[in-house]
This record gives structure tokens, sequence and C-alpha cells, in this order.
């Protein structure tokens, strides 16, 4: 992703990188909420029809989470190995040549966007689909949760222009990567021990 | 560089190839510096322009502003940083071949029925696009500071805008949902959304 917005940015005339930069970014935004909203919509859909079926079970669900949650938490430590499950698919890198900068930013970010329509990273879409699945009865924030992943997912490239990566040598933008990556991978095991630990002990509560 | 990667990864050579015809077939009488130099293979991104150009724009219908957005589209199919840094050997080749794209292509632009040649020559003629811009980038790196600090600027504006947007995506979700629900479910939903910067 840093690459294509790099050379989105570069490969343009200098007195029209400001535009077109902008504009490239404005629709990757829109294009991340967009692909955000739509893999909500189609889990939306699948949680109300689950909710028709079976009724309202946000604890059972909070609980199946937080499982989820602690098991990819050992993954992200190397404790243990769990496949994740996406489809690793990718914008075609020709689609991003061939339409203006605007669409093709549209299209890649909202197949970021859509999560498990693309490769993931996070181990923080599990639990957080299975949370979504327990919600049914709610399908309005399953969507705007899920648009705020696609957001997220899209404003991360922001930080090109921010830091000044679209300019810098590969070197250098790989080198910076290379010390956030570890503060990532870190923060992901420890996010997911705190959502394993907040859900458990508010469904206890709940219970209880 | 990139093109290579692309036409290895495509895996459509019968497109490739089909393409490759057009392309050759449709270079005018007079042009030959430029079928010298149409690349041995062909990206997918040129396959995808011309079947775009083919099945969207219908030649008949294109008028001098979609062909124009077509030479652009052709051009920024190949111009990449790896291509540029691999091939800056070649920049005095590929200036020729700009100053005789502007030649032909001025020539399509007044002769509508050549409007589908301007097409298929743009793919062979990225490199005199691409290395034109170039040249001229070089000879303008205060604009490069410029730009960065621009768009540093503006990237901080729509980081404002994006908070924004997301508080309020959050607020019917806090509203809906159990507090410690929805704040778990916010905090998923955002890591969820920072891996992204190490996705391909």
């Amino acid at each position: 992703m840093v690459e294509t917005i790099r050379w989105m940015v570069q490969r343009e005339p200098q007195g029209t990188q400001y535009h077109v930069g902008v504009r490239a970014m404005s629709f990757f935004l829109l294009g991340g909420l967009a692909g955000g909203a739509l893999a909500g919509v189609l889990l939306a859909l699948g949680a109300y029809a689950l909710y028709m079926a079976i009724g309202s079970h946000p604890i059972g669900f909070a609980l199946a989470s937080a499982i989820a949650a602690l098991a990819f938490a050992g993954r992200q430590l190397e404790w243990w190995t769990i496949p994740k499950f996406s489809l690793k698919h990718q914008v075609p890198e020709a689609w991003r040549n061939i339409f203006a900068p605007s669409t093709a930013s549209f299209l890649y970010a909202g197949a970021l966007g859509l999560t498990f329509f693309t490769r993931i990273s996070s181990f923080a879409v599990y639990p957080l689909v299975i949370l979504m699945l327990g919600i049914g009865e709610r399908p309005w924030a399953i969507i705007c949760l899920f648009a705020v992943a696609g957001l997220v997912r899209a404003a991360t490239a922001l930080l090109v222009l921010i830091r000044g990566w679209a300019y810098l040598p590969t070197e250098e933008v790989l080198e910076e990567l290379t010390g956030i990556s570890s503060v990532v991978n870190k923060s992901s095991a420890a996010v997911a021990i705190v959502a394993a630990l907040s859900l458990s002990t508010w469904a206890f509560l709940t219970l209880v | 560089v990139r093109s290579a990667e692309l036409v290895r990864s495509s895996g459509r050579s019968l497109l490739r190839q089909l393409h490759l015809f057009a392309m050759v077939r449709h270079i005018p009488p007079g042009a030959d510096a430029i079928r010298e130099r149409v690349p041995a293979r062909a990206a997918a991104a040129d396959v995808v322009a011309g079947l775009y150009a083919i099945v969207i724009a219908r030649p008949s219908r294109l008028t001098s502003a979609t062909v124009a957005r077509l030479l652009r589209v052709a051009a920024r199919a190949r111009v990449g940083p790896g291509v540029a840094s691999a091939r800056s050997g070649q920049a005095a080749a590929a200036q020729s071949v700009a100053a005789e794209l502007d030649a032909v292509s001025a020539s399509v632009m007044v002769h509508a029925h050549a409007r589908e040649h301007d097409l298929r020559l743009s793919s062979g003629a990225y490199s005199g696009l691409s290395f034109a811009g170039g040249k001229m980038a070089s000879a303008q790196a205060p604009q490069a500071q410029d730009a960065s600090v621009l768009l540093r600027a503006a990237a901080l504006r729509l980081s404002v805008i994006t908070v924004l947007a997301f508080a309020v995506l959050v607020v019917p979700t806090v509203a809906s949902l159990p507090v410690v629900l929805s704040a778990v479910a916010t905090l998923l939903a955002i890591w969820a959304g920072i891996d992204s910067l190490f996705s391909p």
C-alpha cells in the first residue's frame, strides 16, 4: 500500500502532485469507508439471519470472541499457530495503473476495507467478527463498526504523506516501517488480551 | 522490471499476444522509430488498457479529450519509480520517442479516423512520456519539496476529517450497545484497520 501511494504521487508531474495527491488520498479514504461499510452489510445480513434463527445471545458470542482473541494473542506471541482466514486477494496492479488516480485509489482502498476479501495481517478482525455475529439485532452497529475498520485501514495511508514517505528513499521507508512493525506486533497481542479479559469479565458479571 | 512482473503474474499470454498484435498492427506508417521501441513483451496493464479502450471507450465514440486521457492512462500504466530507475540510462532515447509521440499525437488529434492508432501507440511510447516527465522533475526539485510540505499539510487536514467521520460512525454504535461491548468492538475495529500499513 505504501508503495502504491508513493507511486501515485511520484509519477505525476511536479506541478500537479499536490492536487493529484490530495484527490487520490481523499478517494482512498472514501474507498476504505465504502469497502468497510460493504463488508459490514454482508456481515450484518449474516448476523441478522442468525438472530432470526436462534435469537439474541450476546453473552455467548462475547465469550467465543474472548476465546478467539486469546487464541490469536497466543498466535501473535508465537506460542502456537492458527491459520488466518482470508481470501488473500488484492486489487490487480493493472487496475491501479489503468484507472485515474482517484478511481484507482477508491478501488484499492475499497478492497482493503472489505477485509476478508484481501490479505489480512491483523488478528483483531476475527474476534471482532464473532462479536458482531452476536449483535444481529443491531445491524447498523455492525455496518458502522466495519466502516470504522475500513476507514482506519485506509487512513493509515495518510502516514505516507505525513511522514514524507512519498519522497524518501525506499530503504529509509522500510527502516521506519520495520520499527513500527515491532511496536504494532506487540500492541496487537496486548489489544487481544485486553479485549478477551474485558469481554469475559462483562459476560461473567452479566450472568451473575 | 515492473512490466515483466505484471506479465508473469497475469498469466494471460493469449491476451498479451492479441494486444501486441493489435499494438504493432495499428502503428501508422512513418512511425518506425516508435515501432522499434515497442517492448517485446506487453504488460498486463497494457492488456487492460486495450480492453478498456475497446470495450468502454469505443473508437467510434472517441473524442479528442478521451484520446488525450487514454494517452495519459497508457503513460501512467508504465510510469513507476521502479521502471524509471531501472531504465534511467535510456532517458535520451526516450526523449526522442516523446518528441515523436508529440508529433504523432498532434496529427492524430486532427485526423479523427486515426484516433485509434494513437491509442495503440500510446502503449509503446510510454517511456518517452515518463522519462520526459522525469527530466522535468529533476529540473524542478524545489517544487518537489513544496509538494511534500503541501501534501503533509493536506494529509493532516484529512486526518482531522477522518477523526470526525470516525466519531460520527462510533456514536450510534456506542448508543446502541452495552458500554463494554461497544468499547471492545471499537478497539478491535480500529486495530483490525491499523495493520494495513503492512498489507501488500
